[in-house]
C-alpha cells in the first residue's frame, strides 16, 4: 500500500513535468516523463504496476494536455504490454542492451506525438 | 453542450489544480523580477507609460465617437451587427507541450461565461478560439495551429480569404488564394465577420511571403501573425453578438 502511494507520487511529478512550460526550440527534446516512470516502475514492480495503471495515467495526462480522449491511453498501454511481456528479459540484459529494448517507447512517441 | 463533451469538460476540473501548481513556479519567478526592480527603472517606464496613456486617451476620444457615429449610422440601416461587446482579461495558465498542437489554457471557464468558439484576443491581434470550456478553465485553439482557420480580409485590396495555421513554421497560410488574386507583401489582413466566430476589423496577420509557382494552382502566401501567440501572458475574452 505504501509502495502504491508512493508510485502515484512519482507519477504526479512526472505529470507536473510534463505540463511544465519549456521554449519552443527545446519542445522537441522534452523526455517522455510519465512513459520513463511508468516504465520504470513496471520493471520493477510488473503486478502491481501494469497495463491497468498504465491505462488510467494514459487517460488522465490525455485529460491535462488537451489530447484527443485515449490517445495517450492507447499509446501507454501499448509500450507498458510490452515491456511487462519482456520484464523478465530485460532483467537479465545487459545494461546497454536493457537501454536499446526501450526503444519500443518509440511506439508511444509515434502515436502521441503525430496526430493523425 | 451534451453528452460525451459535456463529461469531457467536467473531467477537466480535477486537472486544474495541477496546472495551476505548474503555473506556480513560472508565477513566483515573474513575482520577484516585479518585485526586484530599480527605482529609475520604474520612473522611466512610469514616464512612458503616462505618454502613451495620453496618446490612447486622445485616440479614443475620437474612437468614441465614430463608434457612436457609427452605431447610430447602423441602426439607420437597420442592421443587426452592433459594435460593443462584454469582455474579460484571462491569464494564460499553461499552454500546450507537443510540438505540432498550438495550444494553450486559461484561467477563465464556464463559471465566468466562457462558451465553446469564443473568439481570445491580445493587445494586438486575434489569438484563436475557445474550443473547449471547462468548469474553472478553458483550452484555446491559437490561430497557428493547422487546424484553426479565420475568415479574413485584406485592409488594402478587399479579397476575402480563409487564413489556416502552419504548424511547421508557426505562420499562417491563406488557404485557396487564386494567382491572379491582389496580395502583396506587407498587406494587413483583418478579421472580415464572415462565419460569425470573429467580430470583424481585428488584426490577424501581415503578409510575409507571396509565392506564385506555376506548379501549383494556387498562390502560397504566408502571414505574420499580429498577435504575440508566443508571448502573450494575458488574453482579451469577447462576448460577441448573441451570446453577450
Amino acid at each position: 500500500m505504501r509502495n502504491l502511494v508512493f508510485v502515484m507520487m512519482t507519477l504526479a511529478t512526472a505529470m507536473c513535468l510534463a505540463l511544465l512550460p519549456m521554449p519552443v526550440w527545446a519542445a522537441w527534446a522534452r523526455p517522455a516523463w510519465v512513459l520513463l516512470v511508468l516504465i520504470y516502475w513496471t520493471l520493477v514492480m510488473p503486478y502491481q504496476c501494469n497495463v491497468g495503471l498504465a491505462w488510467c495515467v494514459g487517460l488522465s495526462l490525455d485529460i491535462l494536455t488537451g489530447t484527443m480522449l485515449g490517445l495517450h491511453a492507447f499509446a501507454m498501454t501499448l509500450v507498458i504490454y510490452l515491456v511487462y511481456r519482456l520484464h523478465r528479459r530485460i532483467h537479465m540484459y545487459p545494461m546497454l542492451q536493457q537501454a536499446f529494448s526501450l526503444a519500443i517507447s518509440g511506439h508511444y512517441l509515434l502515436l502521441a506525438r503525430f496526430h493523425w | 453542450m451534451t453528452g460525451f463533451a459535456s463529461i469531457r469538460s467536467v473531467l477537466t476540473l480535477p486537472a486544474a489544480p495541477l496546472q495551476y501548481l505548474v503555473h506556480a513556479p513560472t508565477k513566483l519567478i515573474d513575482i520577484i523580477s516585479e518585485r526586484v526592480r530599480s527605482h529609475q527603472s520604474l520612473a522611466v517606464e512610469n514616464a512612458q507609460l503616462k505618454e502613451e496613456q495620453l496618446l490612447l486617451h486622445s485616440r479614443l476620444q475620437r474612437l468614441a465617437a465614430i463608434e457612436s457615429e457609427n452605431n447610430y449610422l447602423k441602426t439607420l440601416l437597420q442592421s443587426a451587427q452592433k459594435v460593443k461587446g462584454k469582455t474579460l482579461i484571462a491569464e494564460l495558465l499553461a499552454v500546450s507541450t507537443e510540438p505540432f498542437t498550438h495550444q494553450v489554457t486559461l484561467d477563465k471557464g464556464r463559471r465566468d461565461g466562457v462558451y465553446d468558439g469564443q473568439p481570445v484576443f491580445d493587445a494586438s491581434g486575434v489569438m484563436g478560439q475557445v474550443i473547449s470550456a471547462g468548469p474553472v478553465t478553458s483550452r484555446v485553439l491559437l490561430i497557428n495551429d493547422a487546424r484553426s482557420g479565420v475568415a479574413v480580409q485584406n485592409v488594402r485590396s478587399g479579397i476575402r480569404a480563409v487564413v489556416a495555421g502552419d504548424n511547421y513554421t508557426g505562420m499562417l497560410r491563406l488557404m485557396f488564394v487564386p494567382k491572379t488574386a491582389d496580395v502583396r507583401i506587407d498587406d494587413l489582413f483583418l478579421t472580415s465577420g464572415v462565419g460569425d466566430h470573429y467580430q470583424e476589423g481585428y488584426p490577424v496577420g501581415k503578409v510575409v511571403s507571396v509565392v506564385k509557382d506555376p506548379a501549383h494552382q494556387f498562390a502560397e502566401i504566408f502571414l505574420k501573425p499580429s498577435a504575440r501567440l508566443e508571448t502573450s501572458r494575458q488574453v482579451l475574452l469577447i462576448w460577441y453578438q448573441q451570446h453577450a
